[in-house]
């Protein structure tokens, strides 16, 4: 699975861009949360329309639109449009069939995943979609020459088989428990072979995949246009083919502002909102707004144990429990996000569960834990954050409420990858009060928890946590993989090395004549394009 | 006894020219709420009141309540204190450096007045904004930095004038005087010199503390100034903006403290310009 990068991979630094990643970032996963307040008159099953353009706003632009090459989380916004992947998932991580590559697969080997591959399917270059194509993606990925940040999600594959036309075979050096998620992000988009091969360096931005739309123009910082893939795969539930559109215009738009006036003026017919603009669209009558609930964990205080006076676990604690959330959401998400209740997997997703103990707001008790610690007149400590249109009043209010107790925060502000830098590696701070993506495969937060992890500011080695991130992703039951987060939760948030504050919710908005708002969500929060529909006025 | 101010002194002139007691009054206005802040801010400015987010004019909060529930009034008034701080110790900065540089390069003159004035020259064209940006991202975001980065800005404004006019009055008959009475070429400066640039210099400063509120605003706004959560009216401003829309008067509280207050300082440099300056005496207007 491709997740979606913590907030440093990627690199806004304006206040809107920030923002905006902010909730895409966090805009996750809502299985059983999607909204789709739908007022029009018609009922949801009209009957499709073809035809017609429809004008995208994002902020972000891509640094690359083949997904091999993918780096940052907006990336998989472009992608997304002109590939297919190996297994698709629906929003809680339940593999799709129907909408996959791979037509059905067999993970009984714990040593092998065995994909039966669709039939029929080409390139957009007319090449045909074979486990040729398949073998040399996944080759070209594993090839450490290519520089793939999808290797990192495969590392499991050893080598690639094509055992017959249609039949691949990917023998795994281990038990791979997310095999599945990870077949559907990045790394099972499949390119085609002899397009890879003509193009060269220039295939980064001509890419060739299967999906429901073809890449036919890219201006760099300023738009990518696709247009309808005639030979597509696809079928909708009434067996028309997919998709209804003629052409999409992906718009870069760093600012969130000129996103949202562009929606107004009808310049624009799909943005993601902000927290502060969602009601203003949610309650006119001209458009519709789909809303993903528990999207991610947009805001959490992460520890360096490493570092005086945060290596004390009770000075921790303190910190965890002096701080309420509620009126965070309330002020900065205008109670629009919902309080973390979990660990870094909000309800959207399996591996959530809202019964690990873990520190909730409650002054007396982080009092208590000061006095635990051995400061009972309470402590100074050091942090860094991030500007953005909720973190910055954040931080005011965590600084505030921290004060009450006792604790002086001394708050350095820089942009998300320095902040990053600094905390992860510079040890400026023991304090981080950060964003992090989201993360509907747990063991993505690996790279978070473990002793030798990527953004594991404290380096400690931790045996505890390391053979539980183990089992977890070698094993395939999801029931006993829950089993297993349930307990990387009890550490994590027991001892206070995250302490998750608020899940995000994300809008994405349409005016009424864009149809089939309902499917554009991705588990990722990225979107879909491929259901939408244009009514003719 | 009081004595009052001459009809022809510069304090009676400013008396009855009604622009210039505008701006005299607004300025001390907002002195006073820079000086006695914590006796006059009906709240403290950090803090919230969760209950009373985005709150509009009401009794308790006459300017209404933030995004963070706090009182709009008294951080304005905090505000206040920034705005006057920085102003003053840019303003003083610029007069403590541009007036010895402008002195010096009149007098002097030669290869040191040719260098000097160029170095001025090469900071007078950057755009000011841009200068004060790029220190206050070298050095950090305090108020002391804001301080010199605006300061530095207004020293070769000051210079120039002080250079110009002293240019002039090197040249006059009493200068001469002076110099054949034996007087210093320093005490020339200090004494003969210096006093008689003053004028301009005055309105100088007055212009220059308009603009150092607005340049500091404006820092503030794009989030290179003075950080929160000390309250200064261009992060209030920059914290308003995103919700110009929802909660327009966020950013109109802080916006209309900062137009005063800087039409205030231009409408009384203004006026001491015209009072000052010795063609325009007599002048009817």
């Amino acid at each position: 699975m491709q997740t979606t990068p913590p907030p440093h991979a990627n690199t806004p630094a304006v206040d809107g861009q920030v923002r905006r990643r902010a909730l895409l970032r966090g805009a996750a996963i809502g299985a059983g949360s999607v909204v789709l307040l739908a007022r029009h008159g018609r009922a949801a099953a009209d009957k499709p329309e073809y035809g017609g353009k429809l004008r995208v706003a994002y902020n972000l632009a891509p640094g690359s639109l083949d997904p091999t090459l993918a780096v940052s989380g907006g990336d998989t916004f472009y992608w997304k449009q002109a590939y297919d992947v190996l297994i698709d998932n629906d929003q809680r991580l339940t593999p799709r069939p129907d909408r996959s590559l791979a037509e059905s697969w067999d993970l009984s080997d714990s040593r092998a995943v065995t994909l039966k591959l669709r039939k029929g399917v080409t390139f957009h270059d007319g090449t045909a979609f074979n486990a040729g194509a398949v073998k040399a993606t996944i080759d070209r990925i594993l090839d450490p020459a290519t520089r793939s940040a999808a290797r990192a999600e495969i590392s499991p594959v050893e080598r690639v088989e094509a055992v017959e036309e249609h039949l691949v075979r990917l023998h795994l050096s281990r038990p791979w428990g997310p095999a599945t998620t990870m077949l559907g992000g990045r790394a099972g988009a499949i390119n085609s072979p002899s397009a890879v091969k003509a193009l060269g360096v220039d295939y980064r931005f001509r890419p060739s995949g299967t999906g429901p739309f073809k890449v036919a123009e890219f201006v760099s910082g300023s738009m990518v246009r696709l247009v309808r893939n005639e030979h597509y795969w696809g079928r909708d539930e009434a067996g028309n083919p997919l998709p209804y559109l003629d052409e999409i215009v992906l718009n870069i738009v760093p600012d969130q502002t000129v996103q949202t006036n562009a929606l107004k003026a009808g310049e624009m017919d799909l943005v993601f909102l902000p927290y502060r603009d969602a009601p203003q669209f949610q309650d006119k009558p001209g458009y519709n707004v789909n809303v993903f609930e528990n999207a991610g964990t947009v805001y959490v205080l992460l520890y360096n144990r490493s570092k005086p006076p945060l290596d004390n676990i009770n000075l921790r604690l303190a910190i965890a429990h002096a701080v309420n959330p509620a009126a965070i959401n309330k002020a900065a998400y205008f109670g629009r996000a919902s309080v973390a209740t979990g660990g870094m997997w909000p309800p959207s997703t399996w591996a959530y569960d809202g019964t690990v103990p873990r520190p909730s707001y409650n002054p007396a008790k982080a009092r208590e834990y000061l006095a635990l610690g051995g400061r009972p007149n309470g402590f100074e400590v050091d942090a860094v954050s991030y500007p953005s249109e909720a973190n910055t009043p954040s931080a005011e209010i965590v600084r505030a409420q921290l004060a009450a107790v006792g604790i002086k925060m001394n708050l350095r502000m820089y942009d998300v990858t320095t902040a990053s830098e600094k905390f992860y590696y510079g040890g400026e701070a023991p304090l981080y009060l950060s964003g992090w993506g989201h993360v509907p495969e747990p063991s993505s937060s690996n790279m978070l928890y473990r002793s030798n992890g990527y953004y594991n500011a404290s380096k400690l080695p931790d045996a505890r946590l390391d053979a539980l991130l183990d089992a977890g992703e070698s094993t395939v039951d999801i029931a006993q993989r829950k089993a297993i987060y349930r307990k990387v939760d009890e550490i994590v948030l027991g001892e206070a090395m995250a302490t998750p504050l608020i899940y995000g919710t994300a809008y994405a908005a349409a005016p009424k004549r864009v149809r089939g708002l309902e499917s554009v969500f991705t588990y990722d929060i990225r979107m879909y394009l491929h259901r939408l529909w244009l009514e003719k006025t | 006894m009081i004595r009052l101010p001459g009809p022809d002194s510069v304090a009676g002139r400013l008396l009855r020219t009604p622009r210039a007691m505008f701006g005299f009054l607004v300025i001390l206005l907002v002195a006073f709420s820079a000086g006695f802040a914590e006796h006059l801010i009906p709240y403290d400015t950090e803090e919230m009141d969760f209950d009373a987010l985005l709150g509009g004019i009401s009794a308790a909060h006459p300017f209404g309540t933030d995004q963070l529930g706090r009182d709009m009034l008294s951080r304005l008034i905090l505000g206040a204190r920034v705005a006057m701080e920085v102003s003053i110790g840019a303003v003083g900065l610029g007069v403590a450096m541009g007036v010895p540089i402008g002195l010096a390069a009149a007098i002097i003159g030669g290869w040191f007045d040719d260098i000097t004035m160029r170095v001025m020259d090469a900071v007078v064209v950057f755009p000011s904004l841009l200068v004060a940006v790029a220190l206050a991202a070298a050095l950090g975001n305090s108020l002391g930095t804001v301080i010199l980065a605006i300061g530095l800005a207004n020293v070769p404004w000051l210079a120039r004038i002080v250079r110009g006019q002293a240019l002039g009055l090197r040249e006059l008959d009493f200068v001469a005087a002076a110099e054949v009475a034996g007087t210093t070429t320093l005490r020339i400066m200090t004494r003969h010199i210096l006093p008689n640039c003053l004028a301009p210099v005055i309105v100088q400063t007055t212009l220059g503390m308009g603009y150092a509120v607005l340049t500091e605003a404006a820092l503030g706004f794009i989030g290179v100034g003075i950080q929160p959560p000390t309250p200064t009216w261009g992060n209030m401003l920059q914290a308003a903006f995103p919700m110009l829309e929802q909660h327009p008067l966020l950013s109109v509280v802080p916006g209309v403290a900062i137009f005063v207050l800087v039409l205030a300082f231009n409408l009384l440099g203004d006026a001491l310009r015209d009072i000052l300056d010795p063609r325009l005496r007599g002048v009817v207007r």
